[in-house]
């Protein structure tokens, strides 16, 4: 029988652990991906997989039913990366970055038509590597996990016009090496 | 692929039967919900109450007074001002912005933005609490309690009357000391008068007259470094005397109080 995420979650909630499996299952292919674009340059992501799952399983109890899931969740690999990044000593995203201490314009949420958002994805899959990180990963939510600003938002523990203002300055960036690289097409 | 897929499943699945791995129980969460929400309000007492508790101070130091005694008392107005609450206030203000931004009503806001807005909830509830409160009974409150940090804090503070200046009508002249009543506190304070103090009025000053008198600590003693007239009680008799010049020097001291 099928059973919808807000079932299988509440099934969790109860003690079922095979429920969870339901959870894992659906969400598997896209936390990988994420962590895999996100931490590009290690080999440890199914170890960072397995503790993002088993924090959720631990901290479900947590999880308010009348939100939406998966912001819940990518927080909880936001989080994880950000551990891994920080054990291994490389620079992440201050507490206290500029971006999110000064007030911005709410940035409207664009409609990029999809061929363009394919193009895009391209380009920041061309120079992932090159991003610094408190773009790359709004870019990925965004391009690549299908995120919408409020769960953005919400993952990233940060204000709504912060998240448009990153994805334009972070499509900037992209064009901007791609441009220093000569490989720059029209986004 | 899919054989990964359930590699993966299966794997944490083991994991939790096997190592037992067991959900954090929902009291937990509410308990660090409530322990977190009970601090942040706290905290937010504690903001108002050290708000409440500068404004007292402020009033019976006479920091608004100041103003009017020129630039040359800048430096003292500027040690008049109790740096160590206000430090102690900044502390706890950073804490409770800390704390409201852990929760989820603050995370679309700016940092700049919720610390403004705690700014004017805590500016404007210390408004109301003045306006409601003129006897300044809350910011009274440590006097009265038996809690030992806030006694200390207030009679630490309070007492500091080399601090400031101190508004009062004569009570006692002679001719090396003032002693002023002082009107919001309702005690008596001595102040001992040398060829250095500046006396800022238009005639004598004499018994009933309200004076504002700054003055420091030295050997013991509360030495007035300015004492200026206010208003005189004896306001139709003031005006038909003529005025004196500005500064009159009392003799030089030659004793203790």
């Amino acid at each position: 029988m099928e059973v919808s995420e807000s079932e299988a979650i509440q099934q969790v909630q109860n003690g079922d652990v095979n429920a969870f499996a339901f959870l894992v299952h659906s969400y598997e292919a896209r936390i990988t991906r994420y962590l895999k674009k996100f931490l590009y340059q290690t080999e440890d992501i199914e170890d960072i997989l397995q503790d993002v799952f088993l924090k959720a399983y631990m901290h479900i109890q947590s999880f308010d039913r009348t939100h939406s899931f998966s912001p819940w969740l990518y927080r909880i690999a936001h989080n994880e990366a950000i551990n891994f990044l920080k054990k291994n000593k490389i620079k992440t995203v201050s507490l206290f970055d500029v971006d999110t201490l000064f007030p911005h314009p709410i940035a409207a949420e664009q409609s990029d038509i999809e061929s363009e958002r394919e193009l895009i994805k391209k380009s920041i899959d061309t120079v992932l590597t090159d991003i610094d990180i408190k773009y790359r990963e709004i870019l990925l939510l965004y391009f690549y996990e299908d995120l919408s600003y409020k769960e953005i938002a919400q993952t990233l523990q940060m204000p709504v016009a912060t998240v448009g203002v990153r994805i334009q300055r972070g499509k900037k960036q992209v064009e901007d090496i791609l441009r220093k690289k000569g490989l720059y097409t029209e986004l | 692929m899919t054989q990964t897929k359930q590699t993966i499943e299966e794997k944490i699945l083991n994991q939790i039967r096997e190592h037992n791995i067991k959900q954090k129980p929902k009291w937990q969460f509410v308990l660090h919900t409530f322990f977190l929400s009970t601090i942040t309000l706290v905290a937010l007492l504690l903001t108002l109450y050290l708000v409440a508790f500068i404004s007292l101070i402020s009033d019976e130091h006479e920091l608004i007074n100041m103003f009017g005694l020129g630039p040359q008392f800048t430096l003292v107005f500027l040690k008049a001002i109790p740096w160590m609450l206000i430090g102690l206030l900044v502390v706890i203000f950073i804490i409770l912005q800390i704390l409201i931004r852990y929760f989820s009503f603050a995370y679309t806001r700016s940092v700049l933005v919720t610390l403004a807005a705690t700014f004017l909830v805590i500016v404007c509830s210390n408004l109301i609490l003045v306006t409601l409160d003129p006897r300044h009974n809350i910011a009274r409150f440590g006097e009265r309690s038996n809690i030992p940090v806030l006694r200390e804090m207030h009679s630490t503070f309070r007492n500091e009357k080399q601090r400031g200046a101190i508004r009062g009508v004569i009570a006692d002249i002679s001719n090396t000391t003032y002693t002023v009543e002082t009107i919001k506190g309702s005690t008596t304070v001595t102040f001992l008068i040398t060829p250095s103090t500046r006396i800022l009025s238009q005639e004598n000053l004499k018994l009933g007259d309200v004076v504002l008198v700054v003055a420091s600590q030295a050997e013991g003693f509360l030495q007035a470094s300015v004492v200026r007239n206010e208003i005189s009680r004896n306001t139709k008799d003031a005006k038909t005397k003529t005025p004196l010049p500005r500064e009159i020097r009392p003799r030089p001291v030659d004793g203790n109080i």
